[in-house]
Formats: C-alpha cells, sequence, structure tokens
C-alpha cells in the first residue's frame, strides 16, 4: 500500500514469488521430462529449480540485509515498522530455506 | 496397564496401527513416535501456561522475550526440522521408482461403486484383489466416472483414482492374509459399500489363486 | 451551516448526533447500515446457522453411532454432512468472524462507523438471502450432496444432474458477494479510518489481526469465487473446464477449491486469535507482551497459509518434490501460531491473572487449539497423512482446530463483549456448568475418533460393517456429542438470562484498556460524540476519564454539522487526520439492491437465464442509484474538526475509503483473472486429452481493435481527470472512455463469440471465458464512464471534487491493463496449445 505495507511484506513477497515460481517450474520439468535430461552431473530439472531457489535467496537475504541498517526517518513508526520488516523479512528468508531446500535431495517426478 | 486395553483396541481388519507391509508400517512407526513426542509436548506447553497462571516468578525470571523466542521459535523449529526431515526420508523410499526388475503391476480401476483389478495375464477380478506376499507390487490406479480413492489401510498409504490419470502406489504384503480394502472419497451412494477384499497368497500360490477367482472376469 | 465551538453539555450532544445517527424502530429497522446494529444481526444469524450446522452434527452422530443405528439413506446422509460442513465454514464461520468485526472495529479504532454502511448492509443481505437458498433447499429434499469441498467430476451434471450442486454454487457464491464485501469494507476501514493520531503501530492488536484477515480474504476467496464459476457454467452450458474427458481436469477444481479452502482456516482461526489477544491482556492485568513479534508472526501466518493448500492433496499422485513444499509449509505454519500461544503465556506470567467466565472459555481453547494444531502436524508428515487422509483422524483434527481455535475464542469473546452489547453482566452459574458439558463433550466426541480414523474409517461412510470394529468407538463419540448438545443448550440460556436479567453496570466491567469501553454501554449508534485523539498505544488508553472527555466532545468531531454522519480519514501510517468522511446515512437501498441480486441468483438457479439478465440490470441500476444524492455541488473548503484543525471533505481529498476500496476491489479482481490464466495454463501442462483436435485462437483484427481500444480508454480516462482539474469540461474525455470502452467491450464479446465449439474442450472454454471476462470488465467502464457523465451532468464534479474521475481512472487503468494481458494469454494458450507438443 505505502512504504511500510511494502517493508513489511517484502521478504514474504520473495518467498511467495519462489513458491509460485518453483512449484510451476517443477509441474513443467515434469512434463517435458527435464528429470530424465541430464545436466551438470544431475538432472536439468535440478537444475533449474536450485537456480531458481537460489536466485530467491539471495533476494532474501538482501532485503533482510537493506532492512538491518539505520532507516533515515526517525519518527517512530518509521522505526517500529523497520524493525518488524526485517523480522518478517528474516522469518521469510528462513522460511524459503526450509520449505524448498528439498528442491537438492528429493526425486522431483515421482 | 491402563495402556493394555487401548493398544488391544488397536487392531481390526482396516486398523492402519496392525501394519502387514513397509509403507503401512512406516506410516505407523512414525505415528508412535510423533504421538509419544507430541504428548510431552502437549504437557510442557501446559505445564508452563500452569506455571504462567499459579507460578508466574519462575517464567518473570526467565523473562518474556526469552519464554517467546524458546517457547515459540528455537524448540518448534529443531523438532519440526528433525520431523520434517524423517518424513521426507520416509517418503522417497516407499515412491514407485523405476526399479529393475519391475515389480509386478496390477491395474486397480474404480467405478461407482466397484473395484476392477486387472492383472499382467490379462485376467481381471472385481471387489477382490489377490497379490503375492514378499514381494512389492505397483498399483496403476485411475477411475472411470468420479474421484476415489484407493486404501488398504494395513498394507499402505492410498492413492485417489482420477478419471483420465493414472497414479501408481507401490506396496507391499508382509504376511499371507485377508486385508481390507476401502475407497476413502466420497463418491456418492455407494461410497460406504464400495470395499473390497485383498487376498496375500504365497508367491508360489498366486498364479493358482488368479485362476481361480480371475477366470469369470478373464479379458 | 452550523459551525459553534464544542458543546460541554454531553446530554445536548448527544441528542444532536443520536437524532442524525439513530435507525428508527418499526419496519425503518430494514433500513438499518449502523454497524453496531448489523454486527449484532450478523451474530445473531451466524449462531443461528450454527445451531442449523450442530442439529445436522447430531444427525450425523446418530447415523453412525453404530453399524446398526443407519436411520437415513446415503443420499440424505450425503445431504446432510454436505450442509454440515457448508453452513459451518460458510454460515456460520465467516458471518460471525464478520459480526464481530462491523460491531467492533471502529469501536476499537475510535471512531464512529465503518467505511461503506450501505454495503455492510447489502452484504447482510447478501449472507441473510443466500444462507435462506440453501436451508430452504434442504428442507426442500434438493440440498448439496456432493460434499462441502464439491469435488468435481461428482458434482458435475453428469453425476449430480438435479439442483443440489448449483444450489451450493449459487448459494455460496451469493454469501461470498458479502465476504468480499467485507473484505474490502474492514481493510479500508483500518487503514483509512482509525482515531486522529493511532498511528499504526499504535492500533489495538485484534486490529492487525483483523487487517491481516480481510487481506487475505481479498486474495483467498477469489480462486473460489472462480471455481464456483467456472462449474457452474460447465453444469449450466456445458461448458468442459473440469471433465476429463474433454480435456478438463479435476484436479483444477481442487486446486482452486483449496487454494481458498486452507487460507481459510487462518481467515476464521486468526480474528479469533485476536479476541484472545484483546482478552488475555484484560485478565492478566498487563499488556500484550510482544506486540510486534505478534504482527510479524501474523504476517508469516498469512503468507504460509497461501502455501500448504496441496496439503489435502497429497494423495491426488503430485511428485514428491511438491509434496515436500507444501509439507515443509505446513509444519512451519506451527512455528509463528507457537510464537502466539507463548506471547499470550507470558503475558499471564507477566501480569496478575484474574478469573472470571472468559478466561475459563480461554482455557479450553488452549488445550482443545494446541491438541489440533500437534495433530496438524502429524498431518503435515506425507507418509502419515498418506493414511491418515480422509479419515476420521481428519475429522478430529479439523474439529480440535476449528472448535479449539474459533468456537471456543468466540465464547470467551461473547462473555467478555456481550456486557458490552447489553450493558448488563453474567452471574455465573450457567455458564461454568455448561463451558464444562461442552468442553468434556468435546474431547469425548472428538479425541477418540482419531483413533476411529487410525482404524481405518473413512470420512462420509454412511454406515460400515459390525465387523470392522468401529462401533464402540463411534458409539462414545455419539454419546460425547449430546453432551456438548446438552452444554450449547445451556450456553443459549445463559446468554439469554444474561440478556434478560443479567446485573446492569456502569462502564468497562473488567476494567479493559482497549477504546471500545470508553464509551456508554451499551453503546448508543454513534459509538463516539467525539473522536479520541491517539498519542500512545491503543491497548493503554484510561477508558473511564476518556469516555467522560469524550462524551463531553473534547474530542474530534464533538459536535453535530449539517445533518452530516462525520467521521475522519487519517493517513495511513501517521493517522493524522486527512479529511471529513460524510457517511451516508440510514437508507432502504441496500435491501433493494440484496433483493434484486437474489432474484438474479434464483433465476440462474430455476435456468431462466433471460429473466436472469433483466434482474442482473436491475440489481446493477439499483447499485449505481445508491449515489443519487450524495455528494456535494459546491465546495466547501476545509472546515473545522476540533482540537484547532481543519479538514476538506472527503469529495474534495485525495484518496478517501472509496478510492482504496477500488484498488482493492480491482486487487481481488486481478486474483480471480490470474488464477483463470493460470488453470487455462494448468488443464494444457496436465489435464488429459490435450492438445484438441482444433487448436481455436483470436483472430488478429479484433485483437489489435480490443487492445487499441482498452488503451484509449485508459488514456481518456486520464485525460478526463486532468482537464476536470484545470476547470476544464471533462465531458468529451469521458464520452470518449466509454465509447472506447464500448468498442472493447464488442471486440472482445465478438471474439469470444468467434470461439467455435466452445463446449467441444477445454481449449476452446477457457478462450471463451478468458475473453468473455475481458468483455465483461470493458462493460464494466462503460458504465463507470457514463457514471461519470452523469455526476458532471448533476453538478458533483468540479476541480476540487474529482474523486468520481478518479476512481473511474482506476478501473479503466486496471481494465486496460488486464485487458493486454488477457488478449496475450489467450493467443499464448493457443499456441501452447498448438504447437508445444510434450510427452505424456
Amino acid at each position: 500500500m505505502n512504504r511500510h505495507g511494502v517493508m513489511l511484506t517484502a521478504g514474504f513477497a520473495v518467498w511467495a514469488s519462489a513458491f509460485v515460481l518453483l512449484y510451476a517450474m517443477l509441474s513443467v520439468g515434469c512434463r517435458f521430462g527435464w528429470h530424465e535430461m541430464a545436466f551438470a552431473g544431475t538432472s536439468l530439472q535440478r537444475v533449474q529449480l536450485a537456480v531458481i531457489l537460489l536466485v530467491h535467496v539471495a533476494a532474501g537475504a538482501a532485503i533482510v540485509w537493506m532492512l538491518g541498517g539505520q532507516g533515515n526517518r526517525a519518527d517512530g513508526t518509521a522505526i517500529f515498522m523497520r524493525r518488524a520488516g526485517y523480522a518478517a523479512a528474516l522469518a521469510a528468508l528462513a522460511s524459503t530455506l526450509f520449505s524448498f531446500g528439498g528442491v537438492f535431495f528429493l526425486s522431483t517426478c515421482h | 496397564m491402563a495402556v493394555l486395553p487401548l493398544l488391544a483396541a488397536c487392531g481390526g481388519p482396516f486398523s492402519a496401527l496392525e501394519p502387514e507391509g513397509p509403507s503401512a508400517r512406516g506410516a505407523a512407526t512414525l505415528w508412535w513416535i510423533m504421538l509419544a513426542g507430541f504428548a510431552a509436548i502437549f504437557l510442557m506447553v501446559s505445564a508452563v501456561l500452569a506455571l504462567a497462571l499459579w507460578k508466574p516468578r519462575t517464567l518473570r525470571t526467565f523473562g518474556a522475550e526469552r519464554t517467546m523466542v524458546w517457547g515459540g521459535l528455537v524448540i518448534p523449529s529443531v523438532i519440526l526440522t528433525v520431523l520434517v526431515a524423517a518424513a521426507l526420508a520416509l517418503g522417497e523410499r516407499l515412491l514407485a521408482v523405476p526399479s529393475d526388475p519391475a515389480p509386478l503391476r496390477i491395474e486397480a480401476i474404480a467405478r461407482q461403486w466397484v473395484w476392477e483389478f486387472r492383472y499382467p495375464d490379462g485376467r481381471a477380478t472385481s471387489g477382490r484383489l489377490v497379490m503375492p506376499v514378499g514381494e512389492d507390487v505397483d498399483f496403476a490406479v485411475t477411475s472411470e466416472d468420479v474421484i476415489h480413492a484407493f486404501w488398504i489401510p494395513r498394507l499402505g498409504g492410498k492413492i485417489d483414482a482420477i478419471p483420465g490419470h493414472e497414479n501408481v502406489v507401490r506396496l507391499r504384503a508382509d504376511r499371507a492374509g485377508v486385508y481390507g480394502g476401502v475407497c476413502a472419497e466420497f463418491c456418492g451412494d455407494g461410497h460406504a459399500p464400495m470395499r473390497f477384499s485383498v487376498e496375500a497368497v504365497e508367491q508360489g500360490d498366486f498364479e493358482a489363486r488368479l485362476a481361480e477367482f480371475g477366470a469369470e472376469g478373464q479379458q | 451551516m452550523t459551525d459553534k465551538p464544542p458543546m460541554d453539555s454531553p446530554i445536548r450532544l448527544h441528542k444532536q448526533l443520536a437524532a442524525i445517527w439513530d435507525t428508527p424502530p418499526g419496519w425503518g429497522r430494514l433500513s438499518a447500515v449502523n454497524h453496531t446494529i448489523l454486527g449484532k444481526r450478523f451474530m445473531i444469524a451466524a449462531f443461528v446457522f450454527f445451531a442449523i450446522g450442530g442439529l445436522l452434527a447430531m444427525l450425523i452422530r446418530v447415523q453412525i453411532a453404530t453399524s446398526g443405528t443407519a436411520f437415513v439413506g446415503p443420499d440424505v446422509y450425503a445431504q446432510i454432512f454436505t450442509m454440515h460442513g457448508t453452513v459451518m465454514m460458510f454460515l456460520f464461520a465467516i458471518p460471525m468472524f464478520e459480526g464481530l468485526a462491523i460491531y467492533l472495529l471502529p469501536k476499537i479504532l475510535g471512531t464512529r462507523d465503518l467505511a461503506f454502511p450501505r454495503l455492510t448492509a447489502y452484504g447482510f443481505w447478501c449472507y441473510v438471502f443466500g444462507g435462506s437458498i440453501l436451508i430452504v433447499a434442504m428442507l426442500a429434499g434438493v440440498a448439496p450432496n456432493s460434499g462441502w469441498f464439491m469435488y468435481t467430476p461428482l458434482s458435475s451434471s453428469t453425476y449430480t444432474p438435479g439442483i443440489n450442486a448449483d444450489v451450493w454454487l449459487l448459494g455460496i457464491t451469493f454469501v461470498e458477494i458479502s465476504a468480499m464485501s467485507a473484505a474490502i469494507e474492514i481493510t479500508v476501514s483500518i487503514l483509512k479510518l482509525r482515531a486522529p493520531h493511532m498511528s499504526i503501530e499504535r492500533m489495538p492488536i485484534m486490529a492487525w489481526y483483523l487487517l491481516i484477515t480481510a487481506l487475505m480474504m481479498l486474495f483467498g476467496f477469489p480462486p473460489l469465487i472462480l471455481g464456483s464459476i467456472l462449474l457452474e457454467l460447465e453444469r449450466a452450458f456445458d461448458l468442459p473446464f473440469f471433465d476429463p474427458t474433454r480435456g478438463g481436469d479435476s484436479l483444477l477444481w481442487q486446486h482452486l477449491f483449496w487454494l481458498f479452502g486452507h487460507p481459510e482456516v487462518y481467515i476464521i482461526f486468526l480474528p479469533a486469535a485476536g479476541a484472545v489477544s484483546m482478552m488475555i491482556p484484560t485478565f492478566a492485568r498487563h499488556e500484550l507482551v510482544g506486540y510486534r513479534s505478534v504482527i510479524v508472526a501474523v504476517i508469516a501466518v498469512a503468507f504460509l497459509s497461501f502455501g500448504l493448500w496441496v496439503h489435502h492433496m497429497f494423495t491426488v499422485g503430485i511428485p514428491h518434490l511438491a509434496l515436500a513444499f507444501f509439507s515443509a509449509a505446513s509444519g512451519l505454519v506451527a512455528i509463528p501460531t507457537a510464537v502466539q500461544i507463548f506471547a499470550w503465556i507470558a503475558t499471564l506470567a507477566q501480569g496478575r491473572p484474574r478469573y472470571d467466565v472468559p478466561m475459563l472459555y480461554l482455557g479450553g481453547f488452549f488445550v482443545i487449539f494446541i491438541l489440533g494444531g500437534l495433530t496438524g502436524v502429524m498431518l503435515a508428515m506425507v507418509p502419515f497423512n498418506w493414511q491418515a487422509h480422509d479419515t476420521h483422524f481428519v475429522v478430529a483434527h479439523l474439529h480440535y482446530v476449528l472448535v479449539g481455535g474459533f468456537v471456543f475464542p468466540m465464547m470467551a469473546a461473547i462473555y467478555y463483549w456481550l456486557p458490552h452489547m447489553t450493558g448488563r453482566l453474567s452471574d455465573h452459574r450457567l455458564s461454568v456448568p455448561a463451558f464444562w458439558l461442552i468442553f468434556g463433550g468435546f474431547n469425548v466426541t472428538f479425541f477418540l475418533m482419531h483413533l476411529t480414523g487410525l482404524l481405518g474409517m473413512p470420512r462420509r461412510v454412511a454406515t460400515y460393517p459390525a465387523e470392522a470394529g468401529w462401533d464402540w468407538l463411534n458409539l462414545l463419540s455419539s454419546v460425547g456429542s449430546f453432551l456438548m448438545t446438552i452444554g450449547f443448550a445451556l450456553f443459549v440460556m445463559d446468554l439469554v438470562v444474561q440478556v434478560r436479567f443479567g446485573k446492569p453496570f456502569r462502564r468497562n466491567p473488567w476494567h479493559a484498556r482497549t477504546l471500545e469501553w470508553a464509551m456508554p454501554t451499551p453503546p448508543p449508534s454513534y459509538a463516539f460524540a467525539s473522536l479520541p485523539k491517539v498519542t500512545d498505544r491503543a491497548d493503554r488508553i484510561d477508558a473511564d476519564s476518556e469516555a467522560a472527555a469524550l462524551a463531553a466532545g473534547r474530542g474530534y468531531l464533538g459536535q453535530a454539522r449539517n445533518g452530516w454522519q462525520e467521521i475522519l480519514d487519517v493517513d495511513m501510517s501517521s493517522g493524522r487526520p486527512l479529511a471529513i468522511v460524510v457517511l451516508p446515512r440510514r437508507t432502504y437501498k441496500p435491501l433493494v439492491s440484496g433483493l434484486l441480486t437474489g432474484c438474479f441468483v434464483l433465476c440462474l438457479l430455476f435456468k431462466f437465464y433471460w429473466l436472469s439478465l433483466l434482474f442482473l440490470a436491475f440489481a446493477i441500476a439499483s447499485l449505481l442509484a445508491w449515489s443519487a444524492g450524495t455528494g456535494l455541488k459546491e465546495d466547501m473548503g476545509d472546515l473545522p474538526i476540533g482540537h484547532g484543525e481543519m479538514a476538506p471533505t472527503h469529495w474534495e481529498s485525495d484518496r478517501p475509503p472509496s478510492w482504496w476500496a477500488m484498488a482493492l476491489a480491482c486487487s481481488a479482481d486481478a486474483t480471480l483473472y490470474a488464477s483463470l490464466l493460470f488453470g487455462a495454463l494448468f488443464l494444457w501442462l496436465v489435464a488429459p486429452g490435450w492438445p484438441p483436435e482444433t487448436v481455436a485462437g483470436p483472430a488478429i483484427a479484433p485483437v489489435i481493435v480490443a487492445a487499441i481500444a482498452v488503451v484509449l480508454a485508459a488514456m481518456a480516462g486520464r485525460r478526463a481527470v486532468s482537464a476536470l482539474q484545470q476547470q476544464v469540461a471533462p465531458k468529451l474525455w469521458l464520452l470518449t472512455a466509454g465509447l472506447a470502452q464500448l468498442v472493447a467491450s464488442l471486440a472482445f464479446g465478438f471474439m469470444a463469440a468467434q470461439v467455435p465449439e466452445p463446449t467441444s474442450h477445454a481449449q476452446q472454454a477457457t478462450l471463451f471465458v478468458i475473453l468473455a471476462y475481458g468483455g465483461i470488465r470493458a462493460a464494466i467502464g462503460v458504465l463507470l464512464a457514463g457514471f461519470g457523465l452523469w455526476r458532471n451532468h448533476a453538478g458533483y464534479l468540479s476541480a476540487r471534487r474529482s474523486l468520481d474521475l478518479r476512481i473511474g481512472r482506476i478501473w479503466h487503468d486496471y481494465s486496460c491493463a488486464t485487458g493486454i494481458v488477457g488478449l496475450m494469454a489467450a493467443m499464448l494458450l493457443a499456441y501452447l496449445a498448438g504447437n508445444v507438443e510434450a510427452p505424456r
């Protein structure tokens, strides 16, 4: 809605984007048999999913880093929202790793 | 001692707590571990709540922030990580991944309100499934009308029978015997009686038994 | 123009405000738009539906009490359990929390009413009429009978040929209108209509909970509404979306349903948790510990809850990795929930807890909800879920979560806030035994049911064989359920006794520190005689002294002016007052619109499609007529609002609530459209029977015409606003926008009509809907342009009063963007279906 709304939700927006892309591309990959195509020592399917995950982890980490700094506005609302946004971004980053870490281990299309 | 009659109550032709195959056994083991662990968690949370109400000093010295961080964040995270990892590892073992030699494949076709089973030799049975013990069997499950679900509680996890899709579930019976099978997804008026019996027979008897029952349904 | 300084006579001020805000007695009650009245009506209606749902539950428990007690056939039993789930979820839980939110929100935020009082009333009528359709159908023996989840193909016309499923699809969608309007209204009210200087981090915690819940509804309900529309189109006009023989897929329905269905659980739980977060601090006599952590936890729950719907679908044959995503998220959501639970526990530990009836019910909530949460984590584990799914274990789990997480907190909330509504207190004589009967009965019923499920009893069976060994468990469950019913009967009696004979009190019986207690109880129609200035967190109010000052008119807007129902619009973040919102007064218009919408739905139900179009037109006309007589015909400039501050009316302000409501409505519609486009891609990717024999795609000429038209409309909509603001007549630009939208609408309609045989394959059917939808949006654009012309003609617009056109501009922009996306999606879908072959 406004600057503060963005702060609060940025971290989880990245989580949501990772979720949508990973789930969609997982289905696409299985449909087109990417799990049976060898690539970089594993399957094309696993590589593309891992790349999507890592990009999102990087984005999530960047948001944590940005919100971790001191804001330049000193009013109570801004400080509160920044701290809450920071905690939410941290939670979202941990959630991203926890929810989607399976792309490195689990069988992708069975 | 009070637990004993309850344990005895865990039996029955459809009991998932009396497993006869690896899939059901894995789930049952997971269940007993979770039951014990979660009972302990429940008691501990209740104890903390009781402390808060009647002996708040302990919690006050521990600190409000720390109560939240440890109770809400740290302890549940550790438990969940272990649990999810274990459950996914178990799930991975149960998948019907291609294997060599390929397991026996039986088609399970659901229609309102009967189960039909088709065997590799072209025979078919209806309402009664015959399978060999001691080996993996892949059930290719589908439906000809609405959604049903194929479930033999004592052998293992269920899979939905969905028109237009074929789902494969890998089950194994460790002992010969007759087990109950049900339709687990609501499928209309005949949902409740849409059961089937599963006859797990020694591998040597499988062909003969199938010939006996499967004759009429031969295709 | 009365512009007197604040008066110090509370009685005089009360009389003046009451004359403006009160609802007349007798038939005049039907004209009520006041939040206090409507909140109570919502809750009473929800409670009636709860009783109906409970009665159905009793029938279920009789039917399956033993293997020999079945008293109805499977067809009637299917209606009973379908209606039990449907009534409890859609007609009890959601409206109950809406009612509580409608009643409380303005009061805890320190304002006089919600943003759109007539919309509240319209939502109420939609809810009551839609719910009545379902109940009447049940009495007529044609209730929905495919389960509350309505899985296709069972719910399709092939397997459910009667009107049973149509009753569900149309009735529930009708009720959803009320849920969507409530979601928009709650969001806007919390963001824009707080007490002056209540910056967002000063909000009472329940406002945070309700804000987040309302936003979840905004994005969670559209998938279900879309699913219902598509399934009704399939049933009524044979357009295949879910039919596997024609390129549809029943899994699409499951995804759409659970994409709504799982967030729904949290949509139900979070408001209850918000109420808990209000009550615990009061009884602990200590403010909520970890206010900020709780907010972060609720945000986490809100997001995660959208990422775990597939745990209802672990057995549909989805790859293990995908199951892992949802399994992990399902487990993960326990963590923010645990954070909240330990915040409440820590609050109790920090304070000096005081016992009263609400605390007893909160104790029941703790026990039952934690157990439900734990079994939820169990069910999140894939291998266990494969066994427990669709058994009575799940029935037990979901009742622990929903009764523990919603019903118990709501009963606590009733005991907590009923004195606010009636001015009377409970004498514990019935409430305590009622609690123990409900709590004990509940656990007898549902604790054993976990075991029933693990012993293999599937859900929704009307009968079962004696040799299955489920008899004794079911019998005990049934006995428990009757104990629980007796408990609820006592509970109702207790409420009646309390309302009629409870001990009156003067003010704030719980010594609560939130604003809703800083007013006389029962509350006057205008809630606050003047609006408080909030300079600290809003759960640290000294309600007693605040109440006296506000009643004396020493806050903002402490006077009656022009017969206006005035409240203040504030800055979202800082709470700085921006404008005076002049609310519409009591009127029968929402009732008329509700009735006309009801007639439209009934026509669809009985397949009078041509007549339904007539009623649709009437309903839209009646909604447009709401704006007649509202607005200003001359600029008023800034007016005094108290505390020496000035503000313009909302018609002359930049972004008042109605502007945000339009923006939110567009977001909800965008969610619905995105679900449709994703659904089309899903079918291409997953459904059997693709590619179709002939692939349909839009012709290039109408695509170009439509694209140009929507862009032109958006540009003209923008030019109309800037013209008006530069004091140039906007008429020509509005005409251009309207004509362009008309052309776009016709072009989309033409393309939709050109789709060959939409009933032959899902590719054609989805293409048809994607295009037709574009046409409908453009047609709404025509209406809005026409509306702008009329407002201009009637003299409501000026350089300062450009709001009506700016709201129209949002729509023209939005329909331009989505129109282009829709055209591209239509072409992409045709390309994929025709050219991209993949192994199946």
